[in-house]
């Protein structure tokens, strides 16, 4: 009771204090055809107050009616009914003085009424016997007369449904303030095919979420590519967070997970369906770390063919929150090989991670250590192997030393096993077995280590083509549920890192001939992650509420691109970046930076960004 | 300061449809502790892991350890016309729990009004408020209790193990009415003074500011 007076106090409190300075701001020609409307209205009959102002100054812009000329651009125009949909509210057709318009009329529900409205030569749409409201089809130039009729209290245009987007709708709704684009700009997507890859989106889970309105009733999964039988349906959950963002747009899935290659045949495969939007959360281990590998290639292709790409940039951690399970930097020789792996046969240089120190510690346990380093996909001719040792060095936990000869890939990955993990306090070593110093990346798959560095996001997460998303919880302001607002939203402590490095071109060509050095300037840098997007959202899928992690702050900037692309079918790949990119809300740290990059993607301006560019 | 939020809110709310929501203020938030003083249930709520969605008729998660005493304390809020109720629960404490109740609570009979409930207990990742979601009765009271979940080892209990609890109220799940109406939590075992003790002006703000239990502002 005190909460509505103390809002009634304020509102007074607030348009008094703001009147005296508000009528400056607005120019000579708005404050006209303000005047403008406020004849109009003062000149409506007691019929025409009986009907919405939107309705009366909506038949006089059909009619042409010169009462409005002064403020015509500002009156929206009636929507024509499309009598093979009649109850569709917004049929985009204007309406002239020959049109039918849906309006809803309050009256009781009587056989002179429905006469009234049949001989005016309109269409009774549905009544409510309930209520007293008939909902007709009447011609735009008998409304008034309708309104005229005694019994009927008022006249009213129908109210625009909002798209029910199911029994949960995420909180990323509001957090990247996609309802004021979807409920007020009345832009959904529509027009926009927006493709997912993950995991799987299983038919049973498909159909039970058509059926609970979480997702659209077209959702289109390609033919045998749900995923693995056993997958966790991330698909459906990533599929429900576009859907609750971007409502019009239409859905496709197929999954990235029955191979690396088949997830490159099926980005072309949800571009060729006309996908213009695409979006997945999904890494392969061995995706090369300084060079486009197939995944990073197939966004490459369908960027050129206009499609809009978005990645999670994952869940690796970063330097900034502690959390860093990366390392990233050139090899530093730290003298022959010694000790355990001496004793074994290795030969060759250790990389010093640290001055007097050739041994990085994990932290957090893992299953993977991965070492990638700056030699070309398919043609290392430099031999570099990794060891994980126990905390003392004296025990051999783990390792990766396959044979560089000049024709393989530059990549070992230490595996713990099925169910087993290197535990916390495991040493690991890096070896130069043959050849010359190369730029190294260390990733431990969400581990930790003592000595980390940036860089996490890699692959085609990373890719120059990828807009590489990193994840800030829905309500890391602590607020409550409410749109985000830049610096108090800070990146999850497990969101992914860049900058990304890149010594290659697609094609294997290097970038600078020669040198392969973070050290000597080598390569090129890449800005990623690009954005960040809202994570910890409800999704009705099992096992993904709430949904946490870049995967699920993909789909959100992907929905925002949809929004943007619905508004600007126009728009080119670079212009939907652009504008998604420059509207963002700055957050981390000020200006681009390797957290974050631009910021936190934002629906309304996004979209107002592009409406105005 | 956070006893004035709902008072600059309706201010703002006009300037947050231009802006990106920036304007928007923060909900009014009630921090407190349980005590060792507080009264006793046998058994505690099982922690599933899920968060209520606010999907009506939320299955009840069953009680665990019925022999065991937990402290618990109770919290009120009043929901208006808008019945989809979301609570934010601030706590990094891996011991307390809260879950929430229509009009009453029933010790002995928890599921009969059960409404929902954060499923866990301890902030997301160490930082990440809990949250939930229900659908509650149009104008009636909700009963939200905050229990420990250590029994006898009272580690949920104590100054140590604050928490904050917001609420948010939308005529949907849609949140279609969004802001929607910040509702006050109100601590059960609040004494209001006699109107006739409390100045005029002050009488808004008496059910959120003469506390006589532990209490902070949030």
């Amino acid at each position: 009771m005190h909460q509505t007076f103390i809002r009634i106090a304020a509102a007074a409190t607030f348009a008094i204090a703001s009147s005296a300075s508000w009528a400056q701001d607005i120019s000579g020609e708005a404050l006209a055809q303000m005047a403008a409307v406020s004849a109009a209205k003062a000149s409506l009959t007691a019929t025409q107050k009986k009907m919405d102002s939107k309705l009366v100054f909506g038949i006089y812009k059909a009619t042409n009616d010169p009462r409005i000329t002064a403020f015509a651009n500002a009156v929206p125009a009636l929507s024509a009914t499309d009598l093979a949909h009649p109850s569709k509210v917004a049929t985009g057709v204007p309406a002239t003085a020959s049109s039918l318009v849906t309006v809803r009329i309050f009256a009781p529900i009587s056989a002179a009424l429905n006469s009234a409205i049949t001989a005016a030569n309109g269409k009774i749409i549905y009544q409510s016997t309930n209520f007293n409201v008939t909902t007709a089809a009447v011609p735009v130039t008998s409304v008034t007369s309708l309104a005229a009729r005694a019994d009927v209290s008022r006249i009213r245009l129908p109210a625009i449904p909002h798209s029910n987007v199911g029994a949960v709708q995420s909180q990323g709704y509001i957090a990247h303030a996609a309802n004021t684009v979807v409920g007020s700009m009345h832009i959904d997507g529509t027009g926009v095919k927006v493709g997912v890859l993950s995991d799987s989106a299983l038919p049973a889970t498909v159909s039970a979420l058509i059926a609970s309105g979480d997702l659209p009733a077209d959702t289109t999964v390609l033919p045998g590519q749900a995923g693995p039988s056993d997958g966790e349906d991330e698909g459906t959950a990533m599929m429900e967070i576009v859907h609750d963002m971007a409502p019009g747009a239409k859905l496709y899935f197929a999954t990235a997970f029955t191979s690396e290659e088949s997830f490159a045949d099926n980005i072309l495969a949800l571009a060729a369906a006309g996908c213009k939007v695409i979006v997945d959360d999904v890494s392969y281990f061995d995706e090369p770390a300084f060079q486009d590998g197939i995944v990073a290639k197939a966004v490459n292709q369908v960027t050129a063919q206009g499609v809009v790409y978005f990645s999670s940039a994952a869940n690796s951690g970063s330097l900034t929150k502690g959390t860093s399970g990366t390392w990233e930097g050139d090899f530093h020789d730290g003298g022959p090989v010694t000790g355990l792996l001496a004793s074994a046969g290795e030969t060759g240089r250790v990389h010093a991670f640290v001055a007097g120190q050739n041994y990085d510690v994990l932290t957090a346990p893992t299953q993977f250590v991965i070492l990638h380093w700056s030699d070309p996909v398919g043609g290392a001719a430099n031999d570099y192997d990794v060891f994980i040792l126990s905390p003392s060095g004296t025990q051999l936990y783990g390792y990766s030393a396959d044979a560089q000869t000049g024709t393989g890939d530059p990549l070992e990955l230490a595996y713990a096993g099925d169910g087993f993990q290197f535990p916390a306090g495991s040493r690991i070593v890096v070896v130069k077995y043959s050849g010359v110093a190369r730029a190294l990346h260390i990733d431990t798959e969400r581990g930790a280590l003592s000595i980390g560095t940036s860089g996490a996001t890699f692959g085609h997460n990373a890719g120059a083509n990828t807009m590489s998303m990193a994840a800030t919880y829905w309500n890391s302001a602590k607020r409550g549920l409410a749109p985000f607002t830049g610096f108090p939203n800070t990146n999850e402590t497990f969101s992914s890192d860049g900058p990304r490095k890149i010594f290659y071109q697609p094609d294997g060509t290097p970038i600078t001939p020669g040198n392969f050095l973070f050290g000597t300037n080598g390569g090129t840098t890449l800005q990623k992650p690009d954005l960040a997007a809202a994570d910890g959202v409800v999704t009705k899928t099992v096992g993904f509420n709430p949904f946490f992690g870049t995967s699920a702050a993909a789909p959100h900037a992907a929905a925002i691109a949809a929004l943007v692309r619905s508004a600007r079918p126009d728009y080119t790949v670079d212009q939907t970046k652009a504008a998604m990119r420059n509207s963002a809300l700055d957050s981390m740290t000020a200006g681009l930076d390797r957290d974050s990059g631009y910021g936190i993607t934002m629906a309304t301006t996004a979209v107002q960004y592009a409406i105005s560019h | 300061m956070k006893r004035f939020t709902t008072f600059v809110r309706a201010g703002l709310l006009a300037v947050s449809l231009l802006a990106t929501g920036a304007a928007i203020a923060d909900p009014i938030g009630y921090t407190s502790y349980l005590v060792a003083t507080d009264p006793i249930q046998l058994g505690r709520l099982s922690r599933n892991g899920v968060p209520s969605d606010g999907t009506p008729n939320y299955p009840f998660p069953g009680i665990i350890n019925p022999s065991t005493p937990y402290h618990y304390h109770s919290y009120t809020i009043n929901v208006g016309a808008d019945p989809f109720v979301v609570i934010t629960f601030d706590s990094l404490s891996a011991s307390t729990f809260i879950s929430a109740y229509q009009t009453a609570y029933y010790v002995n009979d928890r599921a009969s009004t059960y409404l929902g409930d954060p499923g866990t207990s301890g902030n997301y990742f160490g930082t990440d408020p809990l949250f939930f979601n229900f659908v509650a009765t149009p104008f009636s009271q909700v009963v939200l209790i905050v229990n420990e979940t250590s029994g006898p080892a009272g580690l949920g209990l104590g100054p140590s193990n604050p928490f904050t609890i917001y609420a948010q109220s939308f005529s949907d799940s849609d949140y279609s009415d969004y802001p929607g109406i910040d509702l006050l939590v109100q601590d059960v075992g609040l004494v209001i003074p006699e109107p006739s003790t409390i100045l005029l002006l002050a009488i808004p703000f008496a059910a959120m500011g003469l506390s006589r239990r532990r209490r902070k502002a949030a």
